[in-house]
């Protein structure tokens, strides 16, 4: 036997044994598997009392900055109190099912406000056998599971707060949902300063603000909603 | 046996060193790290934090389409373009690893060390070079501070950010410039761009000098820690955090297994 025979003979026994060796001491290795906490989204409730039998007013107002606003979208939304505390928010029928594109490997709209209770529908409708997966990250976390082009998955969204929106296949495929507590907010868009909420049910609120790029404390003020009567916000941000 | 074959002088030498070579390649494939920590010693402890990205479960590589040339055909990924790069969950970067004391109050004040590294974040056409950052709050000048490095590598002025609710910091940077900016306050502070939509970098403060900034290849190895209960978070872009708790023993490595996943996620939907 001629000597790069041997060599290689010995190469095909002894490594393939050093790699069984080495991963075998790695799996004496212990770990520990984590305590997920995972789900802290803020949670409403309904009560009996339906948005289509109350009397209404409208909540307005502007914007004032105490600095440079970033050019990004602001939320300004009502929460419905029972004296000081939050309250039943009532039963109101949730905007139909939004359609999220994924196509080129984008999520569109990138950004969007729902209402909580509104339903999203996810569609892979990219034009080459392309997956995706959609997982959320936030106040709700949770995971939609990979689907195949020309397929979707829905997911209806029951609690309200900040979600980011994934795909744990492709790195660049981000997205932000805000879920309003009910349909008694407004989106302020980068361009402008003023806001109106029309057809609020009548009764005592705390308005709330929430900034997409975060660069001021939000506001909260308890504001009073009359029937057919404006109520006139002066929303001011500041550090 | 006669070998006819006309040998070179030096070529059983070489044979063999490339024997010696391959193995040892292999070996490294085999371990996944090369990484060596020193053993633990006297009264202190120390854990090692394995970072295990594990990609979603059931996903597949890219489909292919044939591509014909002049000359040959291969199959190509359909998928094409930057929007279609994958997650590399072999070495998932920026990923913030944190140490807690439980019952114990973050030790200080933190002498400024002359060889503290600032972490720097820098700002092109496309947006960050990082998802995260982490600093150690240091004293200077008898006040708390911790410091980020921005780097404009755009054409043009940019105006980046960075707040939570107790403090934060606004600065301007010229084209080609880099500004320090500071914090006094231990928290999670997300920074963004102006002039970039999409940009965005958690930047993590904190009053514990027993942290750990890198790549998941890398495994977090924390040296020297008092006896006692920690707290031990990861939080890796993107995913979902990891944690765990962890008693540290005099004299001996505590190692742990963190999942880097979405595969943890409650599965819902329809």
């Amino acid at each position: 036997m001629n000597k790069p025979t041997r060599t290689l003979l010995l190469l095909a026994v002894a490594v393939p044994l050093m790699i069984v060796a080495t991963v075998a001491l790695k799996a004496e290795i212990a770990g520990h598997l984590p305590r997920i906490d995972y789900v802290r989204s803020v949670k409403y409730t309904e009560g009996d009392w339906k948005w289509t039998d109350a009397k209404k007013g409208s909540v307005k107002g502007k914007v004032t900055f105490s600095t440079r606003r970033p050019q990004q979208p602001i939320v300004v939304y009502l929460v419905k109190l029972d004296g000081d505390k939050v309250g039943d928010q009532g039963r109101y029928d949730a905007p139909g099912t939004l359609e999220v594109s994924q196509k080129d490997g984008t999520f569109e709209p990138s950004f969007t406000v729902l209402v909580r209770n509104q339903n999203v529908k996810f569609l892979n409708d990219e034009e080459k056998e392309i997956s995706h997966n959609v997982y959320f990250l936030g106040d709700f976390q949770a995971d939609l599971g990979i689907f195949d082009q020309g397929d979707s998955r829905e997911q209806t969204f029951e609690d309200a707060g900040e979600v980011s929106v994934h795909c744990s296949i492709h790195k660049r495929m981000d997205a932000k949902f805000y879920i309003a507590p009910s349909p008694a907010y407004a989106l302020i868009e980068a361009d402008a300063d003023s806001f109106e909420i029309k057809g609020v049910p009548v009764g005592r609120y705390r308005f709330h603000t929430w900034q997409k790029q975060k660069r001021f404390k939000e506001f909260e003020k308890d504001i009073d909603v009359a029937e057919g009567k404006a109520t006139d916000v002066a929303v001011e941000m500041g550090r | 046996m006669n070998d006819n074959t006309k040998q070179e002088p030096g070529a059983p030498a070489t044979g063999s060193l490339f024997t010696l070579l391959t193995i040892m390649l292999m070996l490294s494939a085999a371990c996944g790290t090369t990484q060596t920590f020193p053993e633990p010693q006297g009264s202190n402890g120390q854990v090692l934090v394995n970072l295990l990205g594990k990609p979603k479960e059931g996903v597949t590589g890219p489909k292919t389409d044939e591509e014909r040339k002049d000359y040959s055909t291969s199959r190509v990924s359909v998928e094409k373009g930057a929007a279609f790069e994958r997650v590399d969950y072999d070495s998932l970067g920026d990923v913030v690893v944190i140490m807690r004391r439980n019952g114990v109050e973050p030790s200080g004040p933190f002498t400024l060390n002359g060889s503290q590294v600032i972490p720097e974040l820098t700002v092109d056409e496309q947006g960050f070079d990082h998802q995260q950052l982490l600093a150690v709050l240091q004293t200077e000048a008898g006040k708390s501070v911790a410091k980020v490095a921005i780097r404009n590598k755009t054409k043009a002025e940019i105006c980046v950010f960075g707040f939570n609710e107790a403090d934060g910091f606004d600065v301007k940077i010229p084209a080609g410039k880099r500004v320090e900016a500071s914090v006094a306050t231990a928290g999670v502070y997300e920074v963004y761009s102006e002039q970039h939509e999409f940009a965005v970098c958690v930047f993590h403060v904190t009053g514990s000098d027993d942290v750990w900034f890198g790549s998941s290849d890398e495994g977090a190895f924390f040296d020297q820690l008092t006896p006692g209960e920690y707290s031990v978070t990861v939080y890796p872009p993107r995913l979902p955090l990891w944690t765990t708790t962890v008693t540290v023993i005099a004299g001996k490595r505590q190692t742990l297994d963190a999942e880097l996943t979405v595969n943890v996620l409650h599965k819902c939907g329809h």
